[in-house]
């Protein structure tokens, strides 16, 4: 190939030059050029190696259908892999490197696998490396190789500098595509007053009219119509935008390239841009990509689209070959065969028509073209360029009659037809119907929302696209007149792509899918297998799966398949396409979706005093709470411990207010909370509280908590951290559902109330003094709440404990949280008030015995948390029925105990229990749901679950660890560890 | 870790659009609800305090500095700056929920621009005219939008989630001191 600029002509700003790197080679560029057009101009005749087999491969296409031009683009930390030479624009310092190529483009190791390509066919890593000897072993060890062999960009792990950003936009009218038919569209329905968005994946309008040559009639168009669409304010233009997926309900992502031309992103400004589009009916103008040819060695570098081929000469000033040879099966590549020739270059048209329309056949000879009706190419010559072609007399099966022809040449063009870009519409409407006259599937023009306009639905002429876009946008305003050529593609295809010696094989390699190197034979290798579903065959060969998504490849295995199997294309069938059309920076979808935004995080108003006393923080589902509260050089287990012995001595207070808080109202709200928890609460006084659990249907534990009720109709429910949401939800449920008879509203409360526990013996003394009220047992005993005013903030605050203490719940308007706080630990400095974190409540917890959700876990029972005594037998509630299933009264059921650990380490919690002299294998007798160092106890104690539990205390048995390997030895025990009789939490 | 913004952020959208972020008093948030005949009995609740019944969940009803937003067929909140002593009846009840959100208020001529990158909402002067009201989530958090002016939303978010989701709209922006 001798690719060369022309002194004149393109689209090109000659003015503005620029330099970019490729393999460590500088190619001189205009603005205006792409990365691909670039290399082209310059000589490149090599840009990739192939995936499978390291062929040298050049380039194919001059837009998004290109195959074999992936590329790296730029170094450091903006190092992107993938990328399209064809669709990158070229800056000044834009460096990129080829890759799948080691040591190096022009001599590629790996090129290896090309010798033993025979043995590389379709399943061959299926058939050697999974199984042969035992399990996945073998494939295991062998993967990492094949992963590095095999041909796609490496990634960087570098942290990415640009930021992203996702928007929504709403319209009246999608327009995907502004070529001729799109614009026409736009412009109608933009004069029609629709709020339209036209979406361009290129840098300029005009699609197909930006190959024509420059300074035509349809550039004036085109600057007529651009300007028109700028001056309506309901239009918005999208450049550099790829409308890359289409959803259910007229949704489409797009994502905008905002800044990929330029070397950085300017400051504040996002690399690209996540578009999601709702509207109220989309036109699909996407247009249609060339179909390539199959014959031997089809994949030399030289061989290329015509339309590309034409598009680098009239968009970019590229002459791409001076000897050419232009193999067709219909008239599109004439029209580009005349412009190379009146270009300079000696073209040969080997048309497999035997009949060629004789007005085309006259242009061509008058431009000195030599034109070979009833011939194709059957092989190519050359290694890592063309150097010649074979060119043969064929059947109209493409099958070769008698000898072959040599033509050197340095440039090969395929012209097979064109495949409809029908992508979007197949996403949103799965299979298209096939089309005999154009040999390609096709959606229809209409379909709910849905227009598709221009060569998507295979317009024979550009008249007929701009009125069909025109009529589509709403037929407002003069209609656009613009006369194309007279080279319908469709008028008189030969359907064949796939061309072959008499026998019906190839002299050589013929690529079906370029990018996932995917050869005829292996389409027919899948055949002889038995492969017969068009899915199966895509998914065995990989024909389809690269990142192009088969633009190029799908229908000629398709023809392939229907060849083999002695059927036409539509009884073969199609697969369907799924989103995206073209890939997707990662970065995009993410957005700001990421870093500390990752997702919302839920704070207590009293949270910035947490932070600003040196809490260390701990997730708790979306909280951030506090762990622990480190003095001087303390780690986590001896703040914990410290903190939980301070509270047993003095006094602490702890931040509560993740705690689920709903407001439950209304008339039947006692009956409500008779319904959803397993005791009884319709006797529950106004002033009181009351512990409560509450089942799933099913009768496993849902959750606890305790529920205040302040008035005749008014209810406070506490829910635990993790369920709240859950508690709700099933609660709005019931009530919307089952139960549509109560009159009761569920609210939640959570955000509402700020709380405070403060526990300990002294509690009661720092709680009197601050808010001025008695609270002895008399006034306020177990289980009561009373209102309280603290710094002239109403409370509310309830005597209940969760550690065992003396203890209270204060709960407090949000705003003002942080308020009590700080007035609780100022009233508290007589007392030794401390605060105290997460670990400590949970030492706490476990030591009083108290479960949380390590014991509700969703396997458990009331009964094997030893709480079956507050199950009404009086009445009916969530779970009442299915609690009583044979497999959940099951005697031998692991049930809640207590675990004193023998010696002086700590088990971890999800050991596995096991008697002591039983093999230590399978799931054990039961599990550990929590452990901790029990500062009264003063030795390591555990919560669990042991099947027959309360009939083994005084048993030891064995807590065996599997994931860190360690076994201990532990007594079992009642799980009340600490104050079984509730002197502390009542005095 | 969330980052505490300091109020007001200023800053411009990536299109080059001002906006301000800024917390505002929310003043009295309280819910009434009820079940059979809520519209006939809520609505002579409010109008007791010369206010009506939105008839719909995207409209609101504004006398002076109360708002009333339907937020359900039988749920309205109404926001005030001072607290409202509505009317006892059967069959409906009251609930505050002043402490349970915070205000952002969002004012510029980007402020729809920011907003649209956040929530799925067709915030254009006419599909999102002054007064409409929307019960949405930004970054999968429940929030409320009312559109009190051309360029000014007062978004009422969950008290616990303020910090995060101040932080997260204001990362939309390029701040400006």
């Amino acid at each position: 190939m001798t690719a060369r600029r022309l002194t004149t002509g393109g689209r090109i700003d000659r003015s503005l030059s620029v330099t970019v790197q490729f393999d460590q080679r500088s190619f001189s560029a205009h603005l205006g050029d792409t990365l691909g057009s670039a290399l082209l101009a310059g000589g490149q005749q090599i840009v990739g190696r192939s995936f499978k087999y390291h062929r040298p491969r050049g380039l194919v296409a001059a837009g998004v259908e290109e195959t074999n031009a992936l590329v790296h683009l730029r170094e450091g930390d903006r190092h992107e892999p993938n990328a399209q030479a064809t669709m990158v624009e070229v800056f000044d310092g834009l460096t990129s490197t080829p890759q799948n190529a080691w040591p190096s483009l022009q001599f590629d190791a790996g090129a290896v696998n090309g010798l033993m390509s025979r043995f590389f066919g379709a399943g061959f890593y299926y058939k050697t490396f999974i199984g042969p000897f035992g399990g996945t072993k073998f494939w295991m060890f062998w993967e990492r190789f094949i992963r590095k062999a095999a041909g796609m960009g490496r990634g960087t792990t570098l942290r990415d500098p640009d930021h992203y950003e996702k928007i929504n936009a709403f319209c009246d009218v999608l327009i995907v595509g502004a070529g001729p038919a799109g614009i026409a569209a736009a412009l109608a329905a933009g004069r029609r007053g629709d709020n339209v968005i036209l979406v361009e994946q290129d840098r300029d309008l005009g699609g197909s009219l930006l190959s024509e040559p420059a300074g035509g009639p349809s550039d004036v168009w085109l600057a007529q119509a651009a300007a028109e669409l700028s001056d309506l304010p309901n239009v918005r233009v999208l450049r550099r935008t790829t409308a890359f997926g289409a959803y259910d309900c007229e949704v489409f992502g797009l994502v905008e390239r905002v800044q990929d031309h330029i070397r950085a992103p300017e400051k504040g400004k996002p690399r690209q841009r996540y578009w999601v589009v709702r509207t109220k009916r989309a036109i699909l103008a996407t247009g249609a990509i060339e179909r390539p040819m199959v014959f031997a060695d089809n994949d030399v570098s030289g061989v290329m689209l015509t339309s590309a081929v034409r598009t680098y000469l009239n968009r970019y000033a590229v002459l791409a070959g001076e000897r050419i040879v232009v193999a067709t099966n219909n008239d599109s590549a004439y029209t580009a065969a005349i412009e190379l020739a009146n270009s300079g270059a000696r073209v040969t048209i080997c048309d497999l028509r035997r009949e060629v329309p004789a007005q085309l056949g006259e242009n061509a000879r008058k431009a000195g073209i030599d034109l070979r009706p009833g011939h194709a190419v059957l092989k190519v010559v050359g290694g890592k360029c063309v150097k010649a072609a074979y060119v043969v007399y064929v059947t109209p099966e493409g099958k070769a009659v008698g000898r072959s022809l040599r033509i050197d040449c340095d440039l090969v063009t395929v012209s097979g037809g064109w495949t409809p870009t029908l992508h979007l519409w197949s996403q949103r409407f799965g299979k298209p119907q096939y089309d005999r006259q154009l040999d390609t599937f096709l959606p229809p023009a209409e379909r709910g929302a849905f227009t598709c306009v221009g060569s998507l639905v295979g317009s024979p002429s550009l008249k007929d696209s701009l009125l069909q876009g025109h009529k589509a946008g709403g037929g407002i305003g003069k209609e656009p007149a613009l006369l194309g050529h007279a080279d319908f593609w469709g008028r008189n295809l030969a359907p064949v792509t796939v061309i072959t010696k008499a026998d019906g094989s190839t002299p050589g390699k013929a690529f079906v899918d370029f990018q996932h190197d995917v050869k005829l034979a292996d389409i027919d290798q899948a055949h002889l297998e038995g492969y017969v579903s068009v899915e199966h065959l895509k998914r065995y060969t990989t024909s389809g799966m690269a990142t192009d998504q088969g633009k190029t490849s799908n229908l000629n295995a398709l023809a392939r398949m229907s060849t083999l199997r002695g059927m036409d294309i539509p009884s073969v069938g199609t697969t369907t396409f799924r989103p995206p059309y073209t890939p997707v920076a990662l970065g995009t979808l993410v957005g700001h979706d990421r870093d500390r935004h990752l997702r919302a995080i839920r704070l207590s108003t009293i949270h910035g005093w947490h932070e600003e006393n040196g809490a260390e923080m701990i997730d708790a589902g979306l909280w951030l709470r506090p762990w622990y509260y480190p003095a001087s050089g303390e780690g986590i287990n001896e703040a914990y411990i410290r903190e939980a012995s301070h509270v047993r001595k003095h006094v602490g207070i702890v931040d509560i207010s993740t705690l689920g808080k709903i407001a439950v109202q209304g008339p039947d709200a006692a009956e409500f909370l008779n319904r959803v928890y397993v005791n009884g609460f319709k006797t529950l006084p106004t002033g009181k509280l009351r512990y409560g659990i509450m089942l799933r249907e099913d009768g496993f534990v849902f959750d606890d908590g305790a529920t205040a009720r302040l008035g005749e109709n008014d209810y406070f429910m506490s829910t635990t951290t993790a369920n709240a949401a859950k508690v709700l939800a099933n609660a709005e449920h019931l009530l919307q559902t089952a139960w549509r008879d109560l009159r009761v509203h569920v609210t939640s409360v959570t955000d509402q109330w700020a709380a405070i526990a403060i526990a300990g013996p002294k509690s009661r003394g720092v709680l009197a003094a601050l808010a001025g009220v008695d609270l002895s047992n008399e006034v306020l005993p177990s289980n009561h709440f009373t209102h309280v005013t603290i710094a002239e903030v109403a409370c509310r605050l309830h005597r209940m404990s969760f550690s065992g203490e003396l203890a209270y719940e204060l709960f407090i308007p949000a705003k003002r949280g942080r308020e009590i706080w700080e007035a609780l630990i100022a009233a508290g400095v007589p007392y030794n008030l401390r605060p105290y974190g997460l670990e400590a409540m949970g030492a706490l917890r476990i030591e009083k015995g108290h479960i949380a959700g390590s014991e509700i876990d969703g396997r458990t029972t009331l009964k094997d948390l030893g709480l079956e005594g507050f199950a009404s037998t009086k009445k009916q509630f969530v779970g009442s029925v299915l609690r009583k299933r044979p497999v959940l009264e099951d005697p031998s059921r692991p049930s809640l105990v207590g675990l004193e650990i023998i010696g002086d380490s700590s088990a971890r919690a999800g050991s596995l229990l096991f008697a002591m002299n039983a093999p230590t294998k399978g799931h054990g007798e039961g599990w550990v749901s929590a452990v901790t160092y029990s500062p009264a106890l003063k030795k390591n104690i555990a919560l669990a679950l042991l099947a027959r539990g309360p009939q083994r205390f005084g048993e030891t048995i064995q807590v065996v660890d599997f994931v860190g390997n360690e076994t201990w030895q532990a007594k079992v025990v009642s799980h009340h560890f600490f104050d079984p009789e509730g002197h502390h939490q009542n005095g | 870790m969330a980052k505490k913004h300091q109020s007001p952020v200023r800053g411009t959208t990536s299109d080059g659009l001002p906006v301000t972020i800024r917390e505002v008093e929310l003043g009295t948030l309280t819910q009434l609800a009820g079940w059979e005949d809520f519209d006939i009995l809520a609505d002579g609740i409010l109008r007791k305090q010369a206010l009506s019944l939105p008839s719909d969940c995207r409209s609101s009803f504004r006398r002076g500095l109360t708002s009333v937003w339907r937020i359900a067929p039988d749920r309205v909140l109404v926001r005030s700056d001072t607290a409202m002593n509505f009317e006892a009846v059967d069959e409906i009840v009251t609930l505050d929920l002043s402490h349970s959100r915070v205000c952002l208020r969002l004012n510029g001529r980007g402020a729809a621009s920011l907003l649209s990158r956040m929530v799925a909402l067709d915030l254009s002067e006419a599909g999102f005219p002054i007064g409409t009201f929307a019960q949405t989530a930004i970054h999968h958090v429940s929030v409320l939008i009312d559109r009190v002016g051309m360029e000014e939303f007062d978004l009422c978010i969950p008290t616990t989630f303020a910090v995060s989701l101040t932080g997260f709209i204001a990362e939309h922006l390029n701040q400006v001191a």
